[in-house]
């Protein structure tokens, strides 16, 4: 008996000039999931992202969303359909308060101000950010930054959110505290995960399988351990070398 | 590209707009001719355009530069260049030192002005956003243009040249003015303009092309923090480009003097058709700025000839909203 | 909670100033209350222009575009065919909601932003000026006289004996875009703005249609704007194409929220409060100047030039104007109370070790 996946991408292909960045990449997201994207820099893991949340839309493929085709939607009607995403390099709102911040995504649902308010604050809380609520958020560190990132995808309930690098620029102490929060979004709101990280030990301990893109190519989708003693993975990231000595 | 392949292109730029300019003088006659067809109103509209074009193109060279290195529109541009007029206009009126000769004084002028307005009003402003600049700006045009008001009264100033009229002689040729050739009539003051305007963008260009000076203002202007990591004085730079600049409409000052009357607002349709060549161009684009100001100029003209009566301003707006539209990064790309 | 108490608190502060401002006439002579009428003129105006300016962070140097549309459009109406001024007033707004309409929607769809959409709005302004100047129907370069009547006529906005209706009749104006303003600053349409002004991107990624809330924008703005440009001519009674399109009006009008504070509520209100009066002064300065001032007596420009200098210092100095500083200022005192109730500096974690796998693996099994 198999369920509709979440998302499915079927051969999604994306190309700037003569550079193919995404190359016919496929797979499926089931819901509840947490799927981890890895991949040596340049192997197209945020291009992928812009594809499936919008930015971008591929030369050729189909991306569905819950049963629904999104391909080449304008990223706000992406988000409307219940599919969040974080930057890699964080786009607080410097001006407004982290609870004003939080409120943007949280209107979404919503046309009152206080309901907006209301469940901006709840998700405030949950990301740890409750002592800065009113602060402006131009004046937090890169973590809470990070956190605040969280808050705002967060608050538009989404079913499917894609956290792009979200360990970048944190300390080690930092970045566990925000693999404990991830993991209490999926578990906790029961949101449906796809994750880029370069933190090894956080995405494998995170996910529940792990995508690998090298090249703008899917090479291997499969749990974590098998992933580690995957042969093209190794090469992709060490070299052919080290590939046949894991091997042999 | 390596800088020596972009060498050879702006050096192969300049020898064809050389090499067009040489070819459409000898041929000028032929083109004339040709045009003879025509209405010679529109004759003149054409040669009256490409002589206003060149001090346009002056004049917006020096924006243009402005923006290429500081990345701010100066909206005060036009004021500077009226200051540059009212000191021509003293020079002559209290000096009787003759525009042609005051302009090797009101260039120097102009660029320390344009220094010292870099350091008192834009240098702190460096870390503004970009549409709080451009209202700096717009507040020191209307501190220049008014205080001018102040000081010299609304009247409109205007000098006549004594031997605009008449045989000038050169030594070993004179020439009556004003010339006419083909039914279109060119006046000394709007020739010499034109020549000064020429020579000037042509020293200008090679400033900016061959010597360390040049190569460190575009360098600047290509990448501010590079040029810093080679240890380029960027702030220096920047104060001096905003002083070169300046010192453009300084000369453009002296040159239109003749023949366009100064009072506190004269230098206003400079100011807007020099923003909207700097655009058309290309932003920060020198060569941009130039073809810019000759189409500009043409277009103000023709547009003045076939649409008589309304206003010539018109056509610089359309054509300004046509590039914004169309072709935002200009006919030459950004410099 | 701070927030709900916001928002109740401008609309207090507003009923307050509205019942003072209603009393304000009695105590004043008729050339105060035309100080008066200015002020809250250009407030009202400034307000117009921060909707789109300061809140959706579209800044315009031409919104002399749809005063001017408001202004002739009543103008017009009026003369010609007899409409009264308040319906008027409607129509040249959704004239200028209509042309903004297609503006934002051209400007947009090009990408136009910054410094290039500022110059493009100036631009617009300038046609409009040159092309209102060809026009028949307007009068061209002449201009229409509103004649002038000697008694007061509610139905015409037209008081020619009690010049203090006009002041009643703007203050009307004036409330009514502070409550405007005060309600979109709190509801979902200002924070969509004002996250637009942030960052689009980001805004985009959280659902906001950027596009049809920055026309919003322009279209709010534009439609205010033109019946304060109605206004006017009713109190001016004449209008050519440099009064009713030309840069000076459009410089005006921003100037208000610039000084006073882009993007906050107060800001434009604060503007205007510290502009027109000093209009005032320096006007009378210069028609009797003191002593050691004595070259400046009838010379025309003064104030512009003040004006101009009020500019670069604010930008250099006071980029988030007066009002804007002010609330800065207070933040930052807050945020010293808070400091010193918690004992620390506001952080979040102090790295010590680097990760173990023990912190790494997961707290519950499955």
């Amino acid at each position: 008996m198999t369920t509709e996946p979440m998302l499915k991408l079927d051969d999604v292909t994306k190309r700037f000039g003569g550079l193919v960045a995404v190359n016919s990449v496929s797979f499926n997201l089931q819901a509840g999931e947490v799927l981890g994207l890895i991949g040596p820099n340049g192997a197209g893991k945020t291009t992928l992202f812009n594809c499936i949340s919008g930015t971008f839309a591929p030369e050729e493929g189909n991306i569905t969303f819950g049963g629904e085709p999104i391909t080449g939607l304008p990223p706000h009607m992406v988000c409307g359909r219940g599919l969040a995403r974080t930057f890699q390099i964080v786009k607080p709102f410097v001006a407004l308060s982290v609870v004003d911040n939080v409120m943007v995504g949280a209107f979404r649902n919503t046309n009152s101000t206080s309901a907006a308010r209301d469940a901006a604050r709840e998700v405030v809380e949950f990301v740890g950010l409750g002592r800065f609520a009113d602060q402006k958020a131009g004046n937090l560190t890169t973590a809470g930054r990070k956190r605040l990132e969280l808050a705002k995808a967060l608050a538009t309930n989404p079913r499917l959110l894609l956290l792009d690098e979200v360990m970048a620029g944190l300390t080690p102490t930092e970045s566990t505290e925000i693999v404990q929060l991830i993991r209490r979004v999926s578990t906790e709101r029961g949101v449906t995960l796809l994750v880029i990280e370069h933190v090894m030990k956080a995405i494998m301990a995170l996910s529940d399988r792990i995508a690998v893109l090298h090249h703008g190519e899917l090479i291997a989708i499969d749990v974590p351990n098998m992933i580690a003693s995957d042969e093209k993975v190794i090469e992709a990231y060490l070299g052919k070398e080290y590939a046949h000595a894991h091997a042999g | 590209m390596t800088l020596t392949m972009q060498r050879r292109r702006m050096i192969g730029g300049a020898v064809l707009l050389i090499g067009a300019g040489l070819w459409f003088a000898l041929q000028f006659g032929a083109i004339m001719g040709w045009l003879e067809r025509f209405d010679v109103v529109l004759r003149q509209a054409v040669v009256t355009g490409i002589l206003v074009g060149s001090i346009f193109g002056l004049v917006a060279m020096g924006l243009t530069m402005i923006f290429g290195v500081l990345e701010i529109i100066n909206f005060s541009h036009g004021a500077l260049m009226t200051v540059g007029m009212y000191a021509a206009f003293l020079m002559y009126s209290q000096l009787n030192i003759d525009p042609y000769l005051s302009i090797f004084l009101n260039v120097p002028l102009l660029f320390v002005i344009g220094i010292i307005v870099y350091r008192l009003v834009i240098h702190p402003a460096r870390d503004a956003p970009h549409h709080n600049q451009l209202l700096l700006t717009l507040g020191l045009s209307l501190l220049i243009e008014n205080l001018l008001l102040v000081i010299f009264s609304a009247t409109p100033n205007s000098i006549r040249l004594p031997y605009e009229r008449g045989l000038v002689n050169f030594g070993l040729f004179a020439i009556e003015f004003p010339i006419r050739l083909w039914g279109v009539t060119i006046a000394l003051p709007r020739l010499a303009a034109f020549i000064f305007a020429v020579l000037l963008t042509g020293v200008l260009y090679y400033i900016l092309q061959f010597t360390d000076l040049g190569r460190a203002i575009r360098a600047t202007a290509q990448d501010k923090d590079g040029a810093a990591l080679v240890g380029i004085n960027v702030d220096r730079i920047s104060a001096i480009t905003f002083g070169i600049g300046t010192a453009c409409v300084g000369a453009a000052a002296s040159l239109v003097l003749p023949f366009l009357a100064v009072d506190p607002v004269a230098g206003n349709t400079f100011n807007i058709a020099s923003f909207v060549i700097v655009v058309l161009g290309g932003m920060g684009n020198v060569l941009g700025a130039l073809l810019g100001g000759l189409i500009i100029g043409l277009a103000q003209e023709i547009f003045g000839v076939v649409f008589m009566g309304t206003p010539k301003l018109l056509s610089v707006f359309v054509i300004f909203i046509l590039v914004l539209f169309f072709r935002p990064q200009g006919l030459l790309g950004r410099g | 909670m701070a927030a709900i108490k916001g928002i109740h608190r401008n609309y207090i502060i507003l009923a307050v100033l509205t019942l003072a401002l209603l009393f304000l006439p009695l105590g004043l002579n008729q050339f105060q209350v035309n100080i008066a009428i200015f002020i809250l003129y250009w407030a009202y105006l400034g307000n117009a222009w921060n909707i789109m300016g300061g809140y959706a962070g579209q800044f315009s140097f031409g919104h002399a575009a749809f005063f001017g549309i408001g202004a002739y459009t009543s103008t017009v109406l009026l003369v010609d065919y007899g409409v009264s001024p308040w319906m008027g007033m409607l129509v040249g707004a959704g004239f200028a909601a209509f042309f903004g309409l297609i503006l934002g929607f051209l400007f947009f769809q090009f990408g136009l932003k910054g410094h290039f959409f500022a110059l493009g709005t100036f631009a617009f302004a300038e046609m409009l000026r040159l092309i209102a100047g060809e026009m028949s129907i307007l009068r061209t370069t002449i201009g229409i006289q509103i004649p002038p009547i000697r008694t007061d006529s509610w139905a015409n906005m037209q008081f020619g004996q009690t010049g203090t209706n006009y002041y009643f009749v703007i203050l009307g104006f004036f409330v009514v875009g502070m409550i405007i303003t005060i309600a979109l600053a709190n509801s979902k349409l200002g924070y969509y703005f004002m996250a637009i002004r942030e960052d689009e991107d980001a805004a985009a990624a959280l659902g906001v249609n950027t596009m049809v809330y920055k026309i919003i924008a322009v279209m709010i703005s534009s439609a205010l704007t033109a019946m304060g440009g109605s206004f006017f001519i009713q109190f001016f009674t004449f209008v050519d194409p440099a009064l009713a399109f030309g840069v000076a009006v459009s410089i005006e009008i921003l100037l208000r929220p610039i000084i006073g504070g882009t993007g906050t509520v107060w800001g434009p209100f604060a503007g205007a409060l510290l502009l027109t009066p000093l209009e005032e002064v320096t006007r009378h300065i210069v028609r009797e100047p003191p002593p050691f001032l004595s070259f400046i007596e009838g010379r025309a420009g003064v104030d512009v030039m003040l004006f101009g200098i009020l500019i670069i210092i604010v930008v250099i100095y006071m980029p988030d104007g007066i009002v804007g500083t002010l609330i800065k200022q207070w933040d930052r005192l807050r945020r010293g109370r808070q400091r010193s109730r918690t004992g620390t500096e506001p952080t979040i974690a102090t790295p010590t070790q680097p990760l173990t796998d023990e912190q790494i693996k997961p707290t519950t099994e499955g």
